[in-house]
């Protein structure tokens, strides 16, 4: 750390040793590049380091011993730089007013209306073209002044409104089949050829956006199967098929109302076994760390406040007496194996006993009463074993 | 004889009295009747000057002065030889002389044209001792003072700037 500020210092320190060691600006230098300024179309700069030589002058007069500056070169430089501003100026506000007044005719089917527009064009273009050169004439009659002229963004300007501005108006009012309909005719040719450079930008432009905009919807699907992802983790819970679609950006209202839901269940709850309570306050704490998780992820806000509540109802819950400690898995084995034992002696007991009753019950029924009457344990079990054979033989 | 001696002499002394009196008559009637003078601000605005591989620099492409100028003997003096990269220098008139400096130089050189010949004298000045290892580095040629008696000042890096007066002196101030 210690090496790097000793490193900035002393980049710093060269820097300020190279700045005091040059030279500042003498008139000479700053009339020179106000003078390229001004050649090279930069009317503003030159303007302003032109500000910059009077007032050197001006304030320290040393400089300028003969006042050669101030009275030989510097005026006739700012008197060009008058001229021209002017003619930017004028050339702006023809620029501002064409693009205003510029009305291309209404559009129609017919394919006369297309020579219409490509006539409208055309004439508009050399219309406003010799207008701009005749305002310029006008203003500037040296042609050196004019070079510069054609050098500055005013000039610029007014080129892009021939050449693009009427165009495009005319194109938004047409259409592309104009496009279509205009080709073959070599006096149109840079026309389409305007026209074809825009409709290949626009068209260009519009792919990107789409592009763009299927990536921001993509990342935006991401989010949201992420915060879903996340809310389901989290919140453990179902939800319908609907609160599931929107999980991602309902996920505050789910969880509020998860919230006042479990707020409210548990004003109602009668008094609790200390297991139900324990059980209850293991939730508070599961809603305890979701609220963290959720509102660390940046996907709800803060619910700190409502999950205390929750908590302070699971607090205020009665505990009932607990019931008779459950019995040990030793002891519950052992009853299961007694009443096995009871109830298998109980079920031999009942077999020996019907054994032991039969010989006494045949002698007092009839004959078809004793062979049609299957509800009888003994003729049950007789007709049972015939019928066993019979199903046997076949 | 001795007397003619002595006359002859006397005869020869005053001729040479006559003929110097006549001839101080002749200058003094010269430097009395001087030509009339008008007002010259000869200056020039600084003029960036590639030197040729030969050593010399041509005004042609900053009129309206033109011709020009051998710097091998100034560049000799300076112990640098024209070459690759293209030494440039710069010039400037002041009060009708032609002052010449560039990078690794030691010295302003003043020169002055003889008028109606294609010669002039030179000298130099001396910003650094010839035993100081430096040499003159980002230098810049300006005009400065006052319309009565204006300097050309020489600016440079790692040192205060020089003021060349109308006389040719060297100081570091302008009066």
């Amino acid at each position: 750390m210690t090496a790097r500020r000793a490193i900035a210092a002393a980049v710093l320190a060269t820097a300020l040793l190279a700045a005091q060691s040059r030279p500042e600006a003498d008139p000479h230098e700053l009339y020179e590049r106000a003078a390229e300024q001004l050649e090279q179309g930069h009317l503003q700069d030159s303007i302003a380091t032109a500000t910059r030589l009077r007032e050197l002058i001006t304030a320290r007069p040393r400089w300028d011993p003969e006042e050669v500056f101030m009275r030989d070169l510097l005026p006739p430089l700012e008197a060009r730089q008058k001229r021209l501003q002017g003619a930017a100026r004028a050339l702006d506000q023809f620029h501002d007013r064409t693009l205003e007044e510029l009305r291309p005719p209404d559009l129609s089917s017919e394919i006369s209306t297309v020579r219409d527009y490509t006539h409208w064009a055309t004439t508009v273009v050399q219309r406003l073209r010799s207008e701009r050169n005749g305002l310029v004439q006008k203003i500037l009659t040296d042609p050196a002044d004019v070079a510069i002229l054609a050098r500055t963004e005013s000039w610029a300007r007014t080129e892009r409104l021939l050449e693009v501005e009427v165009l495009k108006a005319m194109a938004e009012k047409a259409g592309d089949d104009v496009l279509g309909l205009l080709s073959g005719d070599p006096q149109l040719e840079s026309v389409l050829v305007r026209f074809r450079q825009l409709k290949k930008d626009l068209i260009e432009t519009m792919a990107e956006r789409d592009a763009l905009q299927g990536r921001l919807d993509e990342a935006e699907k991401r989010r949201q199967a992420t915060a879903a992802a996340v809310a389901a983790a989290v919140l453990e819970a179902g939800g319908g098929k609907k609160e599931r679609r929107d999980e991602a950006s309902g996920v505050q209202s789910r969880f509020a109302r998860l919230l006042k839901s479990e707020k409210e269940a548990l004003e109602k709850r009668p008094a609790l076994t200390p297991a139900e309570k324990a059980a209850l306050e293991g939730r508070v704490e599961r809603l305890r760390l979701a609220n963290k998780v959720l509102t660390a992820a940046a996907i709800i806000r803060d619910q700190r406040r409502a999950v205390e509540e929750v908590a302070r109802a699971v607090a205020a819950l009665p505990v009932k007496a607990g019931p008779p400690p459950p019995a040990s898995g030793g002891f519950r084995w052992m009853a299961w194996t007694l009443a096995a034992l009871l109830g298998a002696i109980a079920g031999f007991g009942a077999q020996l006993v019907l054994r032991h009753r039969r010989p006494w019950t045949l002698p007092d029924r009839p004959p078809a009463e004793r062979g049609g009457d299957v509800t009888q344990p003994g003729a049950l079990s007789e007709g049972n074993e015939e019928g066993a054979d019979d199903r046997h033989a076949a | 004889m001795r007397a003619a001696f002595h006359e002859g002499r006397g005869v020869l002394a005053f001729g040479v009295v006559l003929l110097i009196a006549a001839a101080s008559v002749r200058c003094a009637t010269t430097a009395t009747t001087p030509l009339p003078t008008l007002t010259w601000e000869q200056h020039t605005l600084r003029i960036p000057l590639t030197v040729e591989a030969k050593g010399t620099v041509s005004f042609a492409e900053r009129p309206p002065l033109l011709g020009r100028l051998d710097l091998s003997p100034i560049l000799e003096a300076e112990g640098i030889k024209p070459g690759k990269p293209a030494l440039t220098a710069q010039a400037m008139m002041h009060y009708g002389r032609l002052y010449i400096v560039a990078d690794r130089f030691r010295s302003i050189w003043e020169v002055t044209p003889q008028p109606g010949t294609a010669q002039a004298s030179y000298r130099p000045i001396p910003v650094l001792p010839e035993t100081a290892p430096a040499r003159l580095k980002d230098v810049r040629l300006s005009r400065y003072g006052s319309s009565q008696s204006s300097c050309l000042r020489l600016d440079r890096a790692e040192g205060p700037p020089v003021f060349i007066t109308s006389a040719g002196e060297a100081r570091h101030d302008c009066p």
